[in-house]
């Protein structure tokens, strides 16, 4: 069993100018001073100022038809936003009394720390930029709005890896570390209509993101498997390049670097089945700094579709989500002693029997390592929802007392485009060894009654 | 304006709220309201004694001086020597990747090792820099616990200087701004380590306060050991006769129930870990391990056969360990005959075919089972209790860091590495012997020249300390790490045993690799050359 408790408070103070001329101009103003317990006395509070304009295009009298487009705005916004979550007492170092011993027969309560406190900590700010455009045709029925967002988020809360002589067994303090650019674009298209009996819409929603490291402090700051350096994605994959499997004596023969001596891996010369990685330092040793950016966790389009249908009083709908140009890792360890489950994939592992294999041999530590072989392509295009309804006439059911009687038929994740097989493609990018319980395909059917 | 159809304006008056900012200090001061803030902590003696529990306890980590599998301690580090090994269940267990020769900078032996030991340093440090505003505190009292935590924080440093070799050396705590440290050379630290615990010797009481606590006799038995893992044999010699002329120690009379938790309190034992279970979430996890013996910790035949018979010389037959089966030993079927009437320490350290475990042997069936049996048919049985089922990981029996039998060993191999008092060596083995009723070194091996007292006196030394967290030191010091491998090798030959492979890569294997997390997050910090 086990307790806690905790309180953290926020004052804020708050203001808005809004100004609207003619529906054509407006302008809104705001500004917030917030203070938070969670940051030390001397950056409790901060401000964060917004400002925002639009232009409605087709309400000027002097505009000309725009043919079937009956609305625009033109907008843009600029602001800072503030964020604070970093726990409760990020800045005041704190100590448990856990630690105890037993000095002869009495024990003793130890008291130690059992945080690590940055007693600078600042408040996290985003400076966002927003350009866009609402736009609507067609009487309505066809709506488009665009935006182009430009976010650079400074003094970053981020718990950078610190020295264990420092931190011991304690998790690192969270500290504010450099800034980030996110800058992207959103797209989202819908169109909706009737004819008849028939009913249809369509939704669509793309957006693009681009992340950056502007500033690190200089210094690249690698944790376990991924790395945050300037000009880079925040949490890019660090690890070896893979030049691919030795298939042959002849490929551990050439496995040599520009001097022609030839490449040990962690101080073994590789066999056959086992990954080749590049020597980056071109010192025919493959160790820790070979490592190098091979990838980062940020797909390049990220969209959705909407499909919906109704006739008479049928109704259907799809939901369907995808990603793209993201690559992922699809981890195995490679030397078990002691059971545990394995993939097909090592079926096809190359050995003296099967010299041309797709996959690496078992029972080498090297292999393991964090490398381009285990990534994988993993973009999917997934239909998360479908849904089939029937309601009943309202008339009907009226007749023996109930407000409204729908039956569906549903089901989730029935269909995934994907290259990724064997595991789920929609994963976490911090999932490596494929821990994650995947998306399961279900089936439901269901009735609606409303009393 | 008249076309101005709305404005707004909630007036910023807010602002004006912010002249109130007295008590909105107040507002926004939220301290934790489970945890005591380290900024109101080292006021009282009550928390000098609670700071001072904290780095004791620091001791009972898992990768420090406790038992189980998981971590680095005692158990686990001999079993990266000739005398254990984690044969069946490697993979995970710290360590094995080392004794294989495939670890690489990443290995959880050595950081985990690295975390565990500065956190005791880190806990020492902040003792040492904020107990004098403990007010009310003696200053008796104050030097007292000041030299417990430099002896403390010396050991600690001890083994990482025999392990790392060049470590940064912290005697204050470090800030955020300070915490990236470089390394200091061993050659600077060891100076710096005799100096403090010297210091602390003459500070410390001969009797401790309480069982447990860092007496005299304890901090020049740390001094002890960094002259001997320095090879700094005269030095040695003169703490470990300063120790004996104590004249407080002894051998306990019997070294079968020596590490029951009933006789951690006997004259021989001078530096220990308390461990007090069950039930108190103080238990040590050394202890029993359900039906059968630890089968993660393995011993091997080599130790087992250390343990000569009672008349002193080596059981001769090495093909009898078990049935033969298509060329290998079949490990269901191994032979306890060949274990009785040894050395009475055998019994004690290893857990052979023969024995019971809570009732059952092996003439009764599944003793060997298990999860997943020995592949050597050998188990690790000090500090485990094959009676006492119930209170798995949570036992009750102290870890002995430092017993009296270590300082007369010691004493001897500094002598004899001296070469001058070589028959005080002989009577020092003798008297470790006798009180396990094994004979004489002068009625059996007769040896009296440095070469072959030095093997009589390290060979005693392995089959008392066996399992105690000094072998891996020892092989270490006496540059045995090949010939360790070697000797598993041939004994993974002869008898056909699962063991997986180890291989000696040179000197490297002689010095840990300064955990890559540690090198990745601070730059001032640089690998050790065998390692880059």
């Amino acid at each position: 069993m086990s307790n806690s408790a905790s309180e953290h408070s926020l004052q804020s103070f708050f203001g808005r100018i809004n100004w609207n001329y003619a529906d054509r101009y407006l302008f809104e103003a705001n500004v917030r001073h917030d203070g938070s317990s969670r940051m030390p006395k001397s950056h409790r509070y901060a401000t964060f100022p917004s400002v925002s304009a639009g232009w409605v295009l087709t309400n000027e009298s002097w505009m000309p038809s725009l043919g079937p487009v009956n609305y625009l705005k033109l907008r843009g916004s600029w602001g800072l936003l503030g964020n604070q979550e970093i726990g409760n007492y990020a800045y005041t170092p704190t100590m448990a009394a856990k630690y105890n011993y037993y000095f002869g027969d009495t024990k003793t309560i130890g008291l130690a720390e059992n945080s690590v406190a940055n007693e600078n900590i600042r408040w996290e700010t985003t400076r966002v930029t927003d350009l866009g455009f609402d736009a609507s045709a067609f009487r309505g029925k066809v709506n488009v709005t665009f935006d182009y967002f430009d976010k650079l988020t400074s003094d970053i809360l981020l718990r950078l890896p610190m020295p264990g002589l420092y931190l011991g067994s304690l998790t690192a303090p969270y500290q504010n570390v450099g800034k980030v650019s996110n800058k992207g674009w959103e797209l989202n298209l819908a169109y909706h209509d009737m004819a008849g009996d028939w009913s249809w819409n369509v939704a669509a929603n793309f957006s693009s993101v681009t992340n950056k490291i502007v500033d690190n402090g200089g210094i690249p700051v690698i944790s376990g498997n991924t790395i945050n350096q300037e000009g880079e994605a925040i949490g890019s994959y660090y690890g070896y390049k893979s030049l691919g499997l030795v298939h042959s004596q002849a490929d551990i023969d050439n496995y040599k670097n520009s001097k022609g001596e030839p490449i040990t891996i962690n101080e073994k010369r590789p066999q056959l089945g086992d990954i080749l990685y590049e020597d980056i330092d071109d010192n025919a040793k493959i160790d820790a700094n070979d490592r190098q950016i091979i990838g980062n966790p940020f797909p390049k389009l990220t969209y959705s579709l909407n499909l919906g249908l109704g006739w008479k009083n049928f109704d259907f709908s799809m939901f369907w989500q995808g990603i793209g140009g993201i690559s992922r890792f699809y981890q195995e360890q490679a030397t078990i002693s002691n059971g545990g489950n394995l993939t097909t994939r090592w079926l096809d592992r190359v050995s003296e029997s099967n010299p041309n294999g797709t996959w690496c041999r078992m029972g080498e530590e090297n292999n393991e390592l964090n490398s381009t072989f285990w990534m994988q392509r993993s973009d999917y295009f997934r239909l998360k929802n479908l849904e089939l309804g029937y309601t009943f006439n309202p008339n009907l059911v009226r007749k023996i007392g109930l407000h409204g009687v729908r039956i569906y038929l549903q089901g989730t994740n029935l269909l995934t485009l994907t290259g990724v097989k064997g595991y789920d493609a929609e994963k976490t990018s911090s999932d490596s060894d494929n821990r994650m319980f995947p998306n399961i395909k279900s089936f439901s059917a269901g009735i609606n009654i409303n009393f | 304006m008249k076309h101005i159809h709305k404005i707004f304006a909630f007036a910023a008056a807010a602002f004006l709220l912010l002249a109130l900012n007295s008590c909105s200090d107040d507002f926004l001061q939220r301290d934790s309201l489970s945890a005591v803030s380290a900024t109101t902590f080292w006021k009282t003696p009550t928390d000098a004694l609670n700071g001072l529990a904290a780095c004791y306890d620091g001791l009972q980590s898992v990768d420090v001086y406790n038992g189980g599998p998981w971590g680095i301690g005692p158990i686990n580090t001999d079993c990266m020597t000739d005398d254990g090994g984690h044969f069946n269940w490697s993979g995970w267990m710290p360590g094995y990747d080392v004794v294989n020769g495939t670890s690489s900078t990443s290995n959880s032996c050595s950081s985990r090792f690295w975390s565990a030991y500065y956190e005791v340093i880190k806990r020492c440090n902040a003792l040492i820099a904020n107990i004098g505003n403990c007010e009310g505190l003696s200053q008796e009292e104050l030097n007292q616990y000041i030299a417990e935590a430099k002896v403390l924080r010396s050991f600690m440093y001890l083994n990482l200087t025999s392990t790392f070799q060049d470590v940064p050396y912290l005697t204050e705590p470090l800030t955020l701004e300070t915490a990236k440290v470089s390394k200091n050379p061993k050659s600077e630290i060891v100076p710096k380590l005799i100096a403090e615990l010297t210091e602390a010797a003459n500070a410390l009481p001969v009797e401790a306060p309480a069982l447990g606590r860092i007496t005299k006799g304890a901090a020049l038995g740390v001094l002890g050991r960094v002259y001997l893992y320095n090879g700094m044999w005269a030095d040695a010699a003169k703490t470990y006769e300063q120790i004996i002329g104590l004249g407080c120690y002894e051998l306990f009379n019997d070294y079968a129930t020596l590490f029951d938790s009933t006789n951690e309190g006997c004259k021989e034992i001078i530096f220990s870990v308390r461990y007090t279970g069950p039930g108190q979430s103080e238990g040590g996890q050394f202890n029993a391990h359900w039906n059968t013996p630890l089968e993660a910790l393995n011993g091997t035949i080599d130790l087992a056969d250390a343990f000569y018979q009672l008349d002193g010389t080596p059981y001769p037959n090495k093909d009898d360990v078990g049935e033969w089966k298509d060329g290998a030993i079949d490990i269901g079927k191994p032979n306890p005959a060949r274990y009785e009437n040894r050395d009475p320490r055998l019994k004690t350290t290893l857990w052979v075919p023969g024995m019971s475990w809570a009732g059952k042997s092996i003439d009764n069936g599944n003793t060997y089972g298990g999860a997943a049996a020995s592949y050597s048919t050998i188990y690790v049985n000090k500090y485990f209790n094959p009676d006492d089922k119930s209170n798995s990981w949570d036992g009750s029996d102290d870890f002995y860091i430092i017993r009296y039998a270590e300082v007369l060993l010691s004493l001897a191999e500094a002598y004899v590495e001296q070469g001058t008092n070589l028959d005080k060596a002989v009577q020092l083995v003798d008297q470790v012997r006798a009180r396990v009723g094994m004979p004489k070194v002068e009625d059996v091996e007769k040896a009296t020249t440095q070469a072959a007292l030095r093997d009589v006196v390290r060979h005693e030394r392995r089959v008392e300390l066996a399992f105690e967290g000094v072998r891996m030191y020892d092989m270490y010091r006496w540059h045995m790490i090949e010939e360790q491998v070697n000797k598993i090798m041939a004994e993974k030959k002869k008898y056909g045993f699962w063991y997986e492979d180890r291989f000696y890569r040179g000197e490297k294997d002689y010095v840990w690799p300064i955990p890559q997390k540690e090198i990745d997050a601070n730059e001032n910090l640089i690998q050790h050359d065998l390692w880059k």
